[in-house]
């Protein structure tokens, strides 16, 4: 009990010089209280009714219960936010945002992870709680055919392990060829790879045998084939080197499989091929735009799948000119397939947004229930944390938003994150959002000082003095450029 | 295919009975549109619940509650919907069909130029435009010059005839990087000299142009109005500057930063013109002075990190996303615009955003329906749903500029140029066969 509070408050405090907008000072047994009673206006719990005017119970990073008349025990701290809207943090299923360079060269490379790669400190993390992402599936980009292992994050902590919540979230693959390659070799490449590992598996397993008999001090009775079956029990995953290791436990189906398919066509690839190879059951499609077309197909597998952010397919008529524009995500709500919605961050619009998202897919006429949940729960449930995150019920983290109003209203802001019982966010000590949406800069709170009251003093004066000359200078400066308008 | 809540009802025959030659029959209610909606804004703030806009000819003829609204004639209504008037985007790239046609490169000051003449009218531009809701765009011409060329405005679609609203608008000046980013260096291999070299290389460079330009226009306008005037070779360039400096022809000036805001104010004090600041991208910043000389702004896009050519400008990395709302509560004029921007970026989703970022409803919709009509001296005509005004309207499927909505149906001078779930291609060949047919 001591070690987890140990580790809760170190973990808290390593998090607060990192992040530009760090949790309230003034209120810091909030930030370190076990128990918290969320008071809200409005509680959206996805799976269940919406509550009016309810509260969350909180333990330890997990919630215990919800409701509307819910009894608060005396210990519990109690965050009052009857004005706001709470909502389930949501889910990005798919991202390479926060790695630098999405993809290697190399065709083949399993034994690549994004833990590797992922910077805590880029931006996009700090934009994702911005912007009330809460959990993040970081995978290798779709320039590969076979690619690394995935995670899956939240946008804080100071490492890649204090971000991590699930370290192997599964393998990247492509059907849709690398670039300079085409569909042949793509497929191709597929095929040897999968070969060359029941080559390898078979040589171990004779191998294993052999040695097994050698212990037993028995003779090779048995045909190579034989030897092989036989051989197969006797190996395990430590037995296998850096290449094979996630190929085999992919072809077991112990791994999730992320193939990308850019084109319909990619998708008959995909299906024949992860069935043959036995991790169909695993596969979660990442699709490009044109992929609706093979709706039918993708339905018959029952596998879910991940849409990219643009939804929208668009074709030119050769001969006439004209564009038709197709909204992807209505053929996958009609056909009843599970479609998680993702977001672009380099975009400077709405498709940055997952609720701008969700409001695009009610534009296009799908309920408001399905729209919701394709941000929360269903990406939740792809990535396989569906019982922990995506919906606020007894027994899921306490990972939320208190967001201004309604989710999919266009002026609603997010105004407080919470990850796990802990509020990482809150909008009043944005200054970067202050600054890009008043154009002046906002002064930022000396960081806390030092034990030593001489030291404190020295450095309340320091800063306050510095601030003061160099805002002079500022008028002064703004005086002189001030005159050139006029006189001349 | 669409909400049992989108349902819209139109009468196509009638309705194409209108735009076909022999419409105009005596009959009470033909060649009249009717659009009904539980919501009319009118464009200046007024709401009419209930009502129904009538129109003939092209134009608005009536704005009233739907119980005032002729019976039997073709309409278009949605039982949840809101009317506006078209959207009006005074700084659009619309019909410039490659990047080189937006600017001409073989002189600093090409004032005598018009960009009409680059554009496309039948580009799939104005066909997104008109989708998005916009009816009338203002076609402003590249930054690459000091002084650049005439811009035009022009509706998105409607009848072919009536397509261009004014061929030679404002003269545009571009303060700021823009004209000597390319060929920026101006050295000529082996020291040739070639059009490059020849351009400004710094703001200094282009402010002198600027004033260069204006002092031989006057010089030019006042030889011209002297005896010995036929002496005098005629300059176009110089004639279209000297209209501006007589005040006949007004001028646009493109600047980004704070001190090319300041510049052009500056400049354009010193020889008397009014001015409109195009992009505007620091003008919270300068709002005392754009107050001080009454300087309307057409504005946008929003942006936190800046696309296109903005991004390469190096000029735009200082935005405030909620630059509309500071203009708003300083009381300047301004339009807001999507520039080269479509899809989730369009008129309407910026419009979305700056009410967002703090603008109110009212004021968003005031600028890009009436404001952009003042800006562009077309008040009268365009920009409200008033009667005399022209029938360019758009029904939403909500309130317009949130996310969940969209125009359900766009009216440019009084034909329906979009209607959601047919195509384009459709809706061509249904104007096409009522024309032709020989039905009333």
């Amino acid at each position: 009990m001591h070690c987890l509070k140990l580790a809760f408050l170190v973990l808290t405090a390593a998090c607060l010089p990192v992040l530009s907008v760090t949790a309230a000072q003034d209120d810091e047994s909030a930030l370190r209280a076990d128990k918290i009673a969320l008071k809200a206006g409005r509680i959206i719990t996805v799976l269940d009714e919406e509550i009016e005017n309810g509260v969350i119970l909180i333990d330890r990073g997990k919630i215990v219960e919800v409701g509307k008349d819910v009894e608060i025990p005396y210990d519990y701290w109690v965050m009052d936010m009857s004005d706001k809207v709470v909502f389930p943090g949501m889910v990005e299923a798919h991202t390479t945002r926060g790695i630098d360079r999405t993809n290697e060269s190399l065709p083949v490379v399993p034994f690549l992870s994004v833990y590797d790669a992922i910077d805590p400190s880029n931006l996009a993390f700090e934009d994702a709680l911005r912007d009330g992402i809460t959990t993040l599936l970081i995978s290798q980009g779709n320039n590969t055919v076979i690619g690394g292992m995935s995670r899956v994050v939240r946008p804080i902590g100071r490492t890649v392990d204090e971000m991590t919540l699930k370290a192997e979230a599964g393998l990247k693959l492509s059907a849709s060829p690398m670039y300079g390659q085409d569909r042949l070799t793509q497929m191709a490449i597929l095929r040897e790879t999968f070969r060359e590992l029941e080559e390898y598996l078979g040589d171990l397993a004779e191998s294993a045998y052999e040695k097994d008999l050698e212990k037993k001090g028995e003779t090779i009775k048995l045909g190579p084939a034989a030897a092989r079956e036989k051989g197969a029990a006797l190996i395990s995953d430590k037995d296998l080197d850096f290449r094979h290791k996630n190929l085999k436990r992919l072809a077991d189906g112990r791994l999730a499989a992320y193939v990308y398919c850019g084109a319909a066509m990619d998708v008959y690839n995909a299906v024949a091929f992860a069935e043959e190879h036995g991790f169909l059951k695993r596969t979660v499609f990442v699709l490009g735009s044109e992929c609706y077309k093979a709706v039918d197909l993708i339905k018959s597998t029952g596998r879910p799948v991940i849409l990219e952010p643009s939804m929208i397919h668009r074709e030119t008529d050769p001969l006439t000119g004209d564009e038709t524009e197709v909204f992807v995500p209505l053929a996958f709500f009609e056909a009843g397939i599970s479609f998680a919605v993702t977001t672009e961050p380099r975009d400077v619009y709405g498709l940055r947004y997952p609720w701008y998202q969700a409001a695009r897919l009610m534009r296009n006429g799908i309920p408001r229930e399905t729209a919701i949940k394709a941000i929360t729960i269903t990406p939740a449930s792809i990535i396989g944390m569906g019982t922990r995150l995506g919906a606020l019920m007894p027994g899921y983290d306490a990972t939320l938003l208190v967001l201004t109003g309604d989710p999919l209203e266009s002026g609603t802001w997010v105004d407080k994150v919470m990850i796990g019982g802990r509020m990482v966010y809150e909008q009043e000590k944005d200054y970067r959002l202050k600054e890009l949406l008043t154009g002046q800069e906002q002064p930022v709170e000396p960081a806390p000082q030092g034990d030593q009251e001489e030291k404190a003093a020295e450095a309340e004066a320091a800063p306050g003095q510095a601030e003061s000359a160099s805002e002079a200078n500022k008028d002064a400066g703004k005086s002189q450029e001030k005159a050139p308008p006029s006189g001349q | 295919m669409m909400n049992s809540s989108l349902v819209l009802l139109i009468c196509f025959v009638l309705l194409f009975g209108f735009a076909s030659a022999e419409a105009r029959e005596a009959s009470d209610s033909s060649g009249l549109l009717v659009v009904k909606a539980p919501k009319l804004y009118i464009g200046d703030g007024r709401v009419i619940e209930n009502g129904a806009v009538v129109i003939k000819d092209g134009k608005i003829i009536q704005v009233g509650p739907l119980s005032e609204a002729p019976q039997g004639a073709a309409e278009i209504k949605c039982p949840s919907g809101v009317v506006t008037p078209g959207l009006i985007d005074a700084s659009s790239t619309a019909g410039l069909i490659d990047k080189y046609s937006w600017t001409e490169h073989s002189s600093e000051v090409v004032s005598h130029l018009n960009v009409l003449d680059a554009v496309d009218m039948r580009s799939r531009d104005f066909e997104r435009l008109a989708r998005q809701g916009v009816t009338t765009v203002y076609v402003t011409p590249g930054s690459g010059s000091v002084v650049g060329c005439r811009g035009c405005v022009l509706k998105t679609a409607g009848p072919a005839g009536e397509r261009i609203v004014v061929s030679r608008g404002s003269v545009k000046a571009t303060m700021g990087r823009d004209s000597y980013r390319r060929g920026g260096w101006n050295r000529g291999p082996r020291g040739r000299v070639d059009f490059w070299t020849r351009r400004p290389t710094t703001r200094m460079g282009v402010t002198w142009i600027f004033r260069e330009a204006c002092f031989e226009a006057r010089k030019y306008r006042d030889a011209r109005t002297k005896p010995g005037a036929a002496t005098v070779p005629h300059d176009a360039a110089l004639e279209s500057l000297a209209a501006v400096l007589d005040g006949q022809v007004r001028l646009r000036v493109q600047a980004r930063k704070e001190h090319d805001i300041w510049s052009a104010i500056r400049l354009c004090k010193e020889f008397g013109v009014d001015l409109v600041l195009e992009e505007g991208t620091e003008a919270y910043s300068c709002v005392p002075e754009l107050k001080e000389y009454g300087v309307p702004v057409v504005y946008g896009p929003v942006f936190a990190y800046p696309t296109g050519f903005r991004a390469g400008s190096g000029e735009a990395n200082e935005p405030c996303l909620n630059t509309a709302g500071i203009l708003h509560e300083a009381g300047l004029l301004f339009a807001l615009t999507a520039s080269d921007l479509s899809g989730e970026g369009a008129l309407p989703h910026q419009a979305g955003f700056a009410v967002r970022a703090g603008l109110p409803r009212a004021a968003a919709l005031r600028a890009v329906t009436a404001a952009p009509a003042e800006i562009l001296g077309l008040s009268d005509r365009i920009g409200l749903l008033e009667p005399g005004y022209d029938a360019d309207l758009v029904l939403w499927s909500g309130e317009p500029f949130l996310p969940t909505t969209r125009p359900i149906a766009v009216v440019v001078g009084g034909e329906p140029v979009h209607v959601a779930g047919i195509t384009g291609a459709e809706l061509r060949v249904l104007q096409r066969a009522a024309k032709e047919s020989p039905e009333k």
